[in-house]
C-alpha cells in the first residue's frame, strides 16, 4: 500500500505530539529521542526531500513556484516509496496555480486532521513565534497567511500556505479523502481511546500495551524534561521551549475578553461545529 | 550583440549579459560555450530521462524548464539556447544559467560538478561541500573575510583527473547569502540586491580569485549539519572509502546528471579525487555558537595550521 498519510493541523494544535506518540508505539513503546527520531513522520514541506526528488534548489524558486512542483514531489516519493508514508502537514489544503490539488489524491492513503480550540492555539502560536497575542490573533486571521521559509535553526522548509484557522480547518474537512479528525483536548482527556483510533485509522497493527507505554513515554512532563536536558530542534528561535504547557483553557485566564471577542467573531461558525462554543 | 566572459576556464560568447562574471581574458582562444536567445525549435527527440524540470535526450542534451523564467537548452556541452517566457527578468535567466544550466554543461563535458563553495587559502583550493542549508557559502564568506579569495559559490567545476592533481575552476566572485548570516558577519545588507523579486536571499560580489586558471585542490570539506543539539563541533579526516561515497551524493544535479553521463564514470571521479585530495568531515551544529560562520571559520583555519604544522 504505497502513498501518504497526512497528518495535518493548524499550527500548534498537537501535531509534533501526535508525532511523537506514534515514533513510540511502533517501537513497542520506547522513548522518544526528540532530537534524533526514527523519521517515521517527516515534514512534508523539508525542502531537502523537494530538492532531492526534483533535483533543483529551492532556494532559488518563488513560493508559487514551490507550490507548483510540491504535488510531482509527492508522486515521485510515492512511486519509490515501499510503503505508506507519514507526513506532518501545516498547509491547508489547496490547489496549485494550476488548480491541482496541493495533496493529490492518488498518493493519499488518508487525512489524520488535529484541531485546537483556537483559544488556546493563540497563546501557544504567540509564544512559538514570538509575537504579542494580537499580533497573533491577527496572523490567525489573516487569509493571505504564508509561512516563511523557517523560523527554526536546525529545520529548511518550503514556505507553507495556512490561511485563517477556520479556513484550515475547513479546507481539511472539505477534502474529498479518508479523513479522521481528533481534537487536540480529547487527546488530552480521553488519551487511550483516542490513541486507540489513531493506530486503527492509520492501520497499523494494534497493540493496547504498545499505547499505554508510548503514551507514557509521550506525557508533556516527560517531553519538557527531555526538552530541557536535550534541547529541541523543532523549538522556534522565538520560544524559550517548544513543550510550553499543553494545556487546554489557559485562555480563558491569559486572553482579555477583547481578544477572545475577536477570535469567536472571526470563528465562531468554525468553533461552533467543532464543540468549542 | 554577444559579450565575452571566462568561466570555468572557457571562454563563453553570450547574446545575454552576464555583470557577474569576468570578462573573458583569452581572446585569442576559441569560443568554448555558445549562450543564444531565442526561440527552441519542436524537441523531437527520444527522451530517455524526465523530472519536472528537465528532460534528457538520447543525445545527451538536456532541456531545461523553469516555469515564470524560460527555458534552456543544453546541448553537447557548448551550446545553450535560452527561451524566455515573456516579461522574465534578466536576473532571474542569469541566476538559473550560473548555478542549472552551468552544472549541465559540466556534467556534458565530462567534468565533476559538487555542490560546493570553493575557496582559496594561500594558492590551494578547499572545497567546502554538502547539501542544501549545510552553511557551505555562509562558511566559505567568512572565510574571504579572513583572507581567502572566493573560486566559486554553490558549483564547484572540478577536474579530478586534470593533468597532475585534481582541480577546481574558478567561476565567478558572487554568493548567495541569507539575510541573518550576513548580519551575523558584520555585512549590512541595505544595499545588496535579491538573487530574484521576491526571494529572501541576497546576491553578494566578494573578493575573489582574479586569475582564470584552475586551482590544485589541497582539501575537500564536507559540511554536516548536526541534526542533535547540545553537541561540540567536531572536525575529523575521514577515511577514504568514505569519502568517495559521500561526495559521490553530493555531485550537483546528479539524479540528472547520471542520465547524461554514467554512473560509472562518476564512481571513477569521486575515487581519483578523494585518493589525491584528504577529507574533513566537519559535523557542526548551528545552535552552538561554535558553530556561527565566524568561529567555524577559525576552527578550521586552527585545524589546518596544525595539519599543516605536523
Amino acid at each position: 500500500m504505497k502513498g501518504f498519510y497526512w497528518f495535518a493541523s493548524y499550527p500548534k494544535a498537537g501535531n509534533t505530539w501526535l508525532r511523537l506518540f506514534l515514533e513510540s508505539y511502533v517501537a513497542g513503546g520506547e522513548d522518544v529521542d526528540l532530537n534524533q527520531p526514527r523519521m517515521l513522520v517527516n515534514h512534508c514541506a523539508a525542502s531537502q526531500y523537494f530538492d532531492e526528488f526534483l533535483d533543483v534548489e529551492s532556494d532559488d524558486l518563488l513560493p508559487e513556484e514551490c507550490l507548483l512542483y510540491r504535488p510531482r514531489q509527492y508522486e515521485l516519493e510515492a512511486a519509490k516509496s515501499k510503503g505508506p508514508m507519514y507526513r506532518k502537514v501545516h498547509d491547508a489544503y489547496i490547489q496549485t496555480g494550476e488548480g491541482e490539488p496541493l495533496f493529490p489524491p492518488q498518493v493519499t492513503l488518508g487525512v489524520l486532521y488535529l484541531v485546537r480550540d483556537p483559544r488556546d492555539v493563540a497563546i501557544s502560536y504567540a509564544n512559538h513565534l514570538g509575537y504579542s497575542l494580537d499580533k497573533t490573533i491577527d496572523i490567525m486571521c489573516n487569509p493571505d497567511q504564508l509561512t516563511k521559509a523557517s523560523i527554526s535553526e536546525f529545520t529548511t522548509q518550503l514556505p507553507q500556505w495556512i490561511g485563517t484557522w477556520s479556513s484550515h480547518v475547513s479546507s481539511w474537512l472539505g477534502a474529498p479523502c479518508r479523513r479522521l479528525v481528533i481534537r487536540y483536548e480529547d487527546l488530552l482527556r480521553e488519551g487511550e481511546g483516542v490513541f486507540q483510533e489513531v493506530v486503527t485509522f492509520l492501520q497499523l497493527p494494534y497493540d493496547r500495551q504498545a499505547i499505554k507505554k508510548a503514551m507514557a513515554a509521550t506525557t508533556f512532563e516527560r517531553l519538557q524534561k527531555s526538552e530541557e536536558k536535550e534541547g529541541f530542534r523543532e523549538r522556534s528561535m522565538h520560544a524559550k521551549k517548544f513543550f510550553n504547557k499543553g494545556q487546554a483553557g489557559r485562555w480563558k485566564d491569559l486572553l482579555t475578553v477583547q481578544q477572545i471577542r475577536r477570535i469567536e467573531e472571526t470563528h465562531g461558525e468554525m468553533m461552533a461545529l467543532l464543540g468549542y462554543i | 550583440m554577444a559579450f565575452d566572459y571566462g568561466l570555468c576556464g572557457w571562454r563563453v560568447r553570450s547574446d545575454l549579459e552576464l555583470p557577474e562574471v569576468a570578462d573573458c581574458s583569452f581572446e585569442d582562444s576559441e569560443v568554448d560555450i555558445h549562450i543564444y536567445l531565442g526561440c527552441l525549435p519542436s524537441l523531437t527527440g527520444r527522451v530517455v530521462f524526465s523530472l519536472p524540470h528537465y528532460q534528457v535526450f538520447t543525445d545527451g542534451s538536456c532541456l531545461v524548464t523553469m516555469v515564470g523564467v524560460g527555458r534552456y537548452w543544453v546541448q553537447g556541452g557548448n551550446r545553450v539556447l535560452v527561451e524566455p517566457v515573456a516579461k522574465a527578468s534578466a536576473k532571474d535567466l542569469r541566476i538559473f544559467l550560473l548555478t542549472t544550466v552551468l552544472g549541465i554543461l559540466a556534467h556534458q563535458r565530462h567534468l565533476l560538478p559538487l555542490h560546493a563553495a570553493a575557496v582559496c587559502w594561500q594558492q590551494k583550493a578547499w572545497l567546502l561541500v554538502g547539501a542544501t542549508g549545510s552553511g557551505k557559502s555562509a562558511l566559505a564568506a567568512a572565510l574571504v573575510q579572513r583572507g581567502a579569495d572566493l573560486i566559486c559559490d554553490e558549483v564547484a567545476v572540478c577536474a579530478p583527473q586534470h593533468v597532475s592533481h585534481p582541480v577546481v575552476w574558478p567561476s565567478f566572485p558572487w554568493m548567495k547569502l541569507s539575510g541573518h548570516v550576513l548580519v551575523g558577519l558584520g555585512i549590512a545588507t541595505e544595499t545588496l540586491s535579491f538573487i530574484r523579486d521576491g526571494l529572501p536571499k541576497h546576491f553578494m560580489k566578494v573578493g575573489g580569485s582574479e586569475s582564470a586558471k584552475p586551482y590544485d585542490i589541497e582539501r575537500i570539506f564536507i559540511l554536516n549539519r548536526e541534526r542533535r543539539i547540545n553537541r561540540p563541533l567536531v572536525i575529523e579526516p575521514l577515511a577514504k572509502i568514505r569519502s568517495a561515497g559521500l561526495v559521490d551524493s553530493l555531485i550537483y544535479r546528479r539524479t540528472t546528471g547520471l542520465h547524461i553521463s554514467n554512473q560509472f564514470r562518476y564512481f571513477q571521479a569521486c575515487t581519483q579525487l578523494v585518493r589525491q585530495v584528504p577529507v574533513i568531515k566537519i559535523n557542526h551544529f548551528s545552535g552552538n555558537p561554535d558553530c556561527h560562520p565566524a568561529p567555524l571559520a577559525d576552527a578550521i583555519l586552527h585545524f589546518m595550521e596544525g595539519e599543516v604544522g605536523e
